[in-house]
Order: structure tokens, then sequence, then C-alpha cells
């Protein structure tokens, strides 16, 4: 009975003890869910501060950027009616310090009026360029894009840079005796040429020289021509900082006037045409820079005329008939109709950079089902708002006959409203395209249905 | 201390001698927790001191060999309570160097309060890793019970000597493998 007592007490103060224990653990868990809590929401509202704060840094950064774009184009603005206001009062200057020295009997008076006439007109070229650039960067810049006799363009550039390369003791060379023609804007090619000679015959060493020449290698869609002086040469890694605007490199106290946005202008113009610039250059021998222009559009109006340039070129390349034939077969035809001309521009520039594609377009519905059904071309690309008959309307008859009803079709437009997308994929178009289209996406498209 | 030491010595002694062992050196105790312990409180160090100080007196057995097989059985809980840990390193060696470092730091986020002891080790000879125990509360024979038993979850070939170099608050272990 003791000893059963004994037990009796022993598991009694174990009882007591394991309560104790129990409310003490049940205390810390309490404290412990407290503190959780408490971190918890310490938590969210840190969350919702950083929210707040990436939403308030976005609406400023958005703000910043506008206030960039905005203050971009008030400089291209700016820059542009600049230029014009200075160049009124200019051209008097100019004009009058000519007068005076036809009057002037005195040759101390008449070099001091030389030099006003000399700073004028350095000043002039100054404002032309700065103009040139506000006005390629706000895109007022139009590029008439047409077949041109590079003799022709060269014989000018010789003539517009002769009295430079006298002054300056070079040696010009232009071979201007060939029969090649580009696809490009002959006001500004000539631009283009006569800023990279001038710029050879001004960075040149004494008594150097500067050669201009003209090369198409065979099946090239493009012509080269080159520009090369020798003089001290441009180091690998100066090459790209060339192209940037006020960029005079090693020229900044040389002495040799230039606004330094010369080269600037020239790639833009160069691109413009669809063309491509680049040098290659040695230090201390030369420099040589290159420009690629298009040998010819891709698109042409007059089947006549491609037809017969495709029989001249036949026969000359009789020898290589084998390779025309592969490369033929390669060509595919892709088919435009587009009322509005600037983006028919648009989308034949496009395609000059794409390779083996021929661009058929045509500004008229009716004529475009005529060509459709003559050429069947391997890819359509048509516009939905057309004057007279829409693009759906257009793909509607094409359906109609088995021998259009299956060529891939891609409408292009500027409508982006989701209703009217679906219903130009309902009509059986494969694929919509908004304006303003996207180049690279474009390109890939195409590719995709000709491959 | 944390509590889980002290909730688990007194599931040892209740185990391994009885609940009126434990029951007595309570009693025979003076402690300011009355015995009542839970895993997640945290006791004054003395207590423990205490509790197998009378312990020894009881049984006659040393405290150094108590504590040793306190400390083994300490590893083989761990190891069912965190496995991760154990799994983590993969091997002894690995486990015994990933202890500052990693399990302890680990430990602390759980409970800010832990007061740890350190672990210096040098890793030079593949074969034989050696580990510095400092503490003030001078537990290295704990420490010892503890490698064993992680030596015996991994069933690893290791051997442990221990040698103090300032009584049991600072001693060097050597782990030597095979």
């Amino acid at each position: 009975m003791d000893d059963f007592e004994k037990k009796i007490a022993l598991q009694e103060r174990r009882l007591q003890r394991e309560k104790r224990a129990r409310k003490e653990a049940e205390q810390l868990l309490e404290q412990r869910s407290r503190e959780l809590y408490e971190a918890n929401t310490a938590l969210k509202a840190a969350n919702t501060h950083m929210e707040q704060q990436v939403a308030d840094r976005t609406m400023a950064l958005r703000l910043a950027r506008d206030e960039a774009l905005s203050a971009n184009k008030a400089k291209s603005e700016f820059l542009s009616s600049m230029s014009h206001e200075l160049r009124t009062p200019l051209n008097a200057i100019i004009g009058f310090s000519q007068l005076l020295a036809m009057d002037c009997d005195d040759d101390a008076e008449a070099e001091n009026i030389a030099e006003i006439e000399k700073a004028g007109h350095h000043l002039l070229n100054l404002i032309n360029e700065v103009l040139d650039l506000s006005k390629i960067e706000s895109g007022k810049v139009s590029i008439n894009l047409e077949e041109i006799a590079l003799a022709d363009v060269l014989a000018d550039c010789r003539s517009l840079s002769e009295s430079l390369a006298k002054r300056f003791n070079i040696k010009l060379i232009i071979d201007s005796s060939t029969d090649l023609t580009v696809f490009a804007d002959s006001t500004r090619l000539k631009q283009v040429l006569s800023n990279l000679i001038s710029n050879a015959i001004k960075y040149n060493r004494a008594n150097g020289k500067v050669t201009v020449t003209v090369s198409k290698k065979d099946f090239s869609e493009r012509v080269r021509i080159e520009v090369e002086d020798t003089g001290p040469g441009i180091a690998d890694d100066k090459h790209e900082q060339l192209f940037e605007a006020f960029n005079r490199i090693g020229a900044e106290n040389s002495g040799i006037e230039g606004t330094g946005i010369g080269l600037m202008i020239t790639r833009q113009l160069v691109e413009m045409m669809g063309g491509e610039i680049g040098l290659t250059s040695e230090v201390g021998v030369g420099s040589c820079f290159w420009v690629d222009i298009p040998a010819h559009a891709m698109l042409d109006d007059n089947l006549d005329e491609q037809q017969e340039q495709q029989e001249q070129s036949e026969t000359a390349l009789a020898s290589c008939a084998e390779s025309i034939e592969q490369e033929q077969s390669m060509l595919h035809t892709v088919l435009y109709v587009e009322d509005n001309p600037a983006n028919l521009r648009l989308v034949e520039r496009i395609f000059l950079r794409m390779e083996n594609i021929r661009l058929q377009a045509t500004m008229d519905a009716s004529t475009g089902l005529e060509m459709i059904a003559e050429q069947k071309p391997d890819l359509l690309l048509l516009d939905i708002n057309l004057p007279g008959m829409s693009g759906i309307e257009m793909l509607q008859e094409l359906k109609k006959h088995s021998q259009t009803a299956d060529i891939p079709s891609i409408a292009i437009s500027a409508d982006a409203m989701q209703a009217n997308i679906d219903e130009a994929l309902a009509a059986g178009f494969d694929h919509y395209l908004t304006k303003p289209l996207n180049v690279k996406e474009l390109q890939t498209l195409v590719y995709s249905y000709l491959d | 201390m944390k509590g889980i030491v002290f909730s688990e010595f007194a599931d040892l002694v209740e185990e391994k001698f009885s609940p009126e062992m434990y029951d007595e050196i309570i009693m025979e105790s003076d402690l300011p927790s009355g015995g009542a312990y839970t895993a997640v409180g945290t006791y004054e160090h003395a207590e423990m001191v205490q509790l197998v100080s009378k312990l020894s007196e009881k049984t006659a057995i040393p405290v150094a060999d108590l504590l040793y097989t306190f400390g083994e059985h300490l590893a083989e809980r761990f190891a069912s309570i965190y496995p991760i840990f154990f799994q983590e390193a993969g091997n002894v060696f690995d486990f015994m160097k990933s202890l500052n470092d990693h399990i302890h730091v680990e430990v602390l986020k759980l409970y800010p309060d832990a007061d740890l002891p350190h672990f210096s080790f040098d890793d030079s000879n593949p074969d034989c890793l050696v580990l510095e125990y400092t503490s003030e509360r001078g537990m290295a024979d704990l420490a010892n019970g503890l490698m064993n038993g992680a030596i015996a979850f991994y069933g690893e070939n290791i051997s442990v000597k221990m040698i103090p170099l300032e009584g049991s608050k600072h001693v060097r272990f050597e782990l030597l493998r095979g």
C-alpha cells in the first residue's frame, strides 16, 4: 500500500511537471505566432511600398522618356528652322562680298574681302550639313530611286571635286568609263560620293592621290564604289566612331575645315537608298571607303521590258546557262497590291534586301487580279483598304478559281482592330500584318512561306 | 541551453534507468524550472550540470560516461528530427565541417537566443580530421558522444581520439579514418 501510494505520488508529480511544461510551450508558441504575424504584416507593408515605388519609378521613367523624345523633336525642328533663318543673311554676306570684290582696286582690301567670302562659304557649308542632318533625323528627306548610269554620276563628281583636288595638290583618278547602272537617287548618290572624295582629298598626305573605282561581282545584286586615299589611315578601333556625329577623329586640331557630321549624313543617305557603307584602312598607308548600292530595282511594272531584259541577260550569259537556270529556279515571285505610294516604296525597299525574291506590285486591285492569274506568284501581299475592291473581296475572287485558290496570302493593313483582323483571317488570309510594318517580321514571314 | 537537450535527457533517464530515478534527481536538485521541460523552451545550463551530477551520484557512473552516452543518444535523435542536415553532408567529415558555417547558422535562425559551441577544423590530412571544441560549458564529453553517434549514423569506420587542451572547455578531437 505504501508502495502504491508512492507510485501515485510519483505520477502526480510527473503530471504536474508535464502540465507546467505544456503551459510554457503554449506560451512560447503563442509568442512565436505573434512574432510571425508581425513579421508577416511588416513584409506585406514593405511589399506594397516596393510595388508603389516600382510604379512611381516606371511613371517617372515614362515621363522622362516622353520629355526626351519631345526635346529631341524640338531640337531637330529648332535646328531646321534656325538653319533656314541663318542662311538668308548669310546669302547676303556672301553675295555682297562678291559684289565688293568686283569693284575693288586695292589688293590688300580685295584679300580681306576674299577672306570674308571664304568664311561665309564655310559657314554656309556647316549650316547646310546641320540642316541636312536634322532633315534626315526628322524623316523629312525624300529619296527618289531610279535606274541611273554610274558614268554620269562619276563624271559629275569629278567636275565637282577637281578644284578641291587641285587646291590640295592631290591627284584625282576617277574611272568613269563604266556601263554599270545603279538603282539610287542621283542627287543623293552624288552627295555621298562627293563627300567621300572631298574627305579623301582633305585628309591625304602632301602630293597624295585619290582613286575612285567601280566594280560589280557576277550575280551580285549590288555595285561597289570605292574611294581610296593615300592618307594617314585610321586605326580599326576608331572605324565605328567615324560615322558618329561631331566626331572628327584626329582632325580636331588639324586645321582642316569640317563639321564632323559629313560621314554620319553619308551613312544615313546610303542606308536610305538600301545600300551599305564601310571602310578598310591601314595606318600609314591609307584608307578605302566603299559604298554598296543596289544594282537594280526588284520591282518592275513593265512586263515586256522585264522579259526583254531577261532575254538579253540570257544571251549574254549563255555560257553560264546552267547556273542561271539554278538561280532562276530559286527565284520566287511575290505580288503586292497597295494603293499608298509611300507604303509601296517601303516594301519595295525591304524586298531589295531579300535574295532570290522578285517583287511585283500594282496599286490597283483589278490589275492585281489579272497579274495573279497570269503569273501565279508564290505569295500575295494584299492591302485591305483598296479603292474599288477591298483586299478581302480580291481574296474571295481568287478563292473561286482552283489555279489561284491555294496561293498563300498575307493581309497588310493599318487597321489593328481585332474584329477586322478576325474578319480577314476568316476570309482566308494566312496571316495579318499591321502597319507600321516591322521589317524583320515581314521578312521572316515571307521567307517562311517561300521555303 | 535549449529545451530539447533537457527533454531528451529526461526521456533517456526514464528509459535507461526508471521514471523513479528521474523523479528522484529532480526532487533532490534545486531547479528554477522545477524540472518541467519543453523542447521549445530555454533553460539554465546549471540545471543540466546539477541533473547529470545527481545522476552520477545516484548510479555511481562517472559524469564523463553519462555525458558520452547522452551525446550518442542525442545524435540519434537529431538524425531523426533534423534528417536534412545529415543527408546534405553525406559523410562524417563533411558533416563535422558543416557544423559552424551551416548547421549552427541555421539553428540560430530558428533559435536566435541559442548559445552554441564553436568548432574549428583542420582538414589538411584527407584521412584525419582535426576538430577543436571550445565552449564555456565544458561539455566535451557530450560532443564526443555526439560525434560517435554521427559516425554510427553514417556507418563509417572512424575512430575518435579526444585530447584535452584546457580541461573540458577546450578539447582537440582527432577523427581518423580506417
